[in-house]
């Protein structure tokens, strides 16, 4: 069967409803993603028919629940070409980034020199920042290039002089331009620095394989992805698996305890102290299915439609697209002005027509900041979105005109 | 077309060119507030006299209701005496747009009466 995101959309009831009297555009994507009726179901079910303690306690009920839990473990894993023992159930990308830079600086026993770029979502700068400041060491965040992707000359002559970790964002959730993470992940290893990734906005998007790419850490969140909120994920390259310290402490991730000390579980439990969240887990396992079912390419190349309607229609005297002019290079992902009027109110008028767009610094402050303004608009697709919802967009911004 | 539009449409007629734009050469109190999170950004400048607010102007980066908002707030406040200008709510400005603290456009207009506040408070301790 081909891709058909009418057929698709059918699973998403909230696509139905309607804001101020028109029918639901929803262009956040970038955000969250809505939730088809599979993950709802999933966890509804777990609730009504399995929910129990996982990984704990010795009655049927439990090995139920934690049959569903290890299941869902292996087919996340396996959507990013993982091994199971190499992927840590967290909250979200940022709280991934955030735990690495305790687990980092534990597994060098140094202070640190880390390697960022302009790009970043606040969330893999700040974490950095912070750790530098109270830990020691030092923090570089190196430039754009014309075609919006990183500097990789930049980085690669700071790597010559020395650093520990290079972390990028693969896809700007700003720009939608995709850093060419295969050729950084080598520079980097070359020069014998770890490499993170932040997958927040490539991951759900676009083919991503870690055997691939090789990377040494990667983050990504589930709910941009058809998944629960509360649910994301850190990977963890194998070779490092069993050198890392668990960076939480408590239930769940220790074998035996005494009053003077303690053997923790084996890999990767020691990492997740405390009851996990055990429908987040499932739910995600379920959007997993669902997107490999449909295809991640295809979902990728939809959206390249969709991203070349609307910069087709982009009016260029009153439009500044942020970005590459070139379609092809915006990963379902577009940022832009409208000439004379702020971007909050290009999104009120556009959500007076029913269509969700983003505005404001998309918590991406230096990088928006280094394109001359301080506010985007954002049109973010996925698989549901349709060119039909890209010429009603069009027909509602066109109505601006008359605010120029 | 939507009521939400007329209004729009009624806020650009009055507030493309905001009354009250504009610095204060030697201000009393200059005071800046931003949203980090969606970008806006105002600096209020005040004159004031005894406990009087005598003038007041603002600069902005900020969208139409931000800006819409900080030059209603200004005509509100000036010829008041700093309690009487602090004791604003936020409902005030909030009414005039028709709108409450879980409307869409909420941050964008409380952000001038926050940068208000942060600028009297200090003056009421001294």
């Amino acid at each position: 069967m081909g891709f058909d995101p009418y057929v698709i959309r059918e699973d998403f009831p909230i696509l139905k409803k309607e804001i101020n009297g028109k029918s639901l555009v929803y262009f956040d994507n970038a955000a969250t993603t809505q939730k088809p009726k599979q993950v709802v179901e999933a966890i509804r079910d777990y609730y009504f028919n399995y929910n129990s303690n996982v990984l704990r306690s010795i009655n049927t009920l439990s090995s139920q629940a934690t049959e569903l839990y290890i299941e869902s473990r292996k087919k996340i894993a396996r959507f990013i070409g993982a091994g199971e023992e190499e992927i840590v159930f967290t909250k979200n990308a940022t709280e991934g980034l955030n735990s690495l830079t305790e687990i980092i600086p534990k597994l060098l026993g140094r202070k640190l020199t880390v390697l960022t770029s302009i790009m970043e979502h606040h969330s893999n700068l700040l974490p950095w920042r912070r750790m530098v400041s109270e830990k020691g060491g030092r923090l570089i965040v190196v430039g754009m290039n014309e075609d919006y992707t990183v500097n990789v000359e930049e980085i690669e002559k700071n790597l010559e002089n020395g650093c520990d970790v290079l972390t990028i964002v693969h896809v700007s959730n700003v720009l939608g331009t995709m850093n060419p993470v295969k050729e950084l992940c080598k520079l980097a290893h070359k020069h014998g620095s770890l490499f993170v990734i932040d997958a927040a906005q490539s991951i759900p998007h676009i083919p991503f394989d870690v055997s691939e790419i090789e990377p040494d850490f990667v983050a990504f969140s589930g709910h941009k992805m058809l998944g629960p909120t509360g649910i994301g994920v850190l990977y963890v390259r194998k070779k490092f698996v069993e050198k890392i310290e668990p960076w939480d402490l408590g239930g769940g991730m220790v074998k035996t305890v005494t009053l003077e000390d303690q053997v923790y579980e084996d890999v990767p439990f020691r990492f997740e102290a405390g009851t996990p969240n055990v429908e987040g887990v499932i739910g995600l396992a379920t959007a997993v299915d669902y997107l490999s079912r449909i295809g991640v390419s295809n979902i990728a190349k939809h959206e390249a439609d969709l991203v070349k309607h609307l910069m087709e229609g982009f009016d260029e005297k009153i439009i500044t697209v942020h970005g590459p002019l070139d379609s092809t290079k915006h990963m379902g992902i577009v940022s832009f002005n409208v000439k004379g009027i702020h971007p909050h109110d290009v999104a009120q008028m556009l959500d007076a027509d029913g269509i969700m767009v983003r505005s404001g610094a998309l918590c991406a402050e230096p990088l928006v900041n280094a394109l001359g303004v301080n506010a985007v608009v954002r049109v973010s697709f996925y698989l549901y979105n349709t060119l039909e919802e890209v010429d009603r967009f069009h027909e509602s911004l066109r109505k601006l005109r008359g605010f120029i | 077309m939507s009521s939400q539009e007329d209004f729009m449409r009624e806020l650009v007629r009055r507030f493309k060119n905001p009354p009250n734009y504009g610095e204060i050469e030697n201000a009393d109190i200059v005071s800046e507030e931003a949203d980090y999170s969606c970008g806006d950004r105002v600096k209020l400048y005040f004159k004031i006299g005894g406990n009087r607010i005598l003038e007041a102007k603002f600069t902005s980066e900020a969208c139409l209701f931000c800006n819409a908002s900080t030059s209603i707030l200004l005509d509100l406040i000036k010829g008041k005496t700093i309690e009487e200008a602090l004791s604003l709510k936020e409902e005030e400005l909030l009414s005039i747009f028709k709108t409450d603290s879980k409307g869409p456009r909420y941050r964008c207009i409380i952000l001038p009466l926050r940068a208000l506040r942060k600028a009297l408070k200090g003056l009421k301790l001294k």
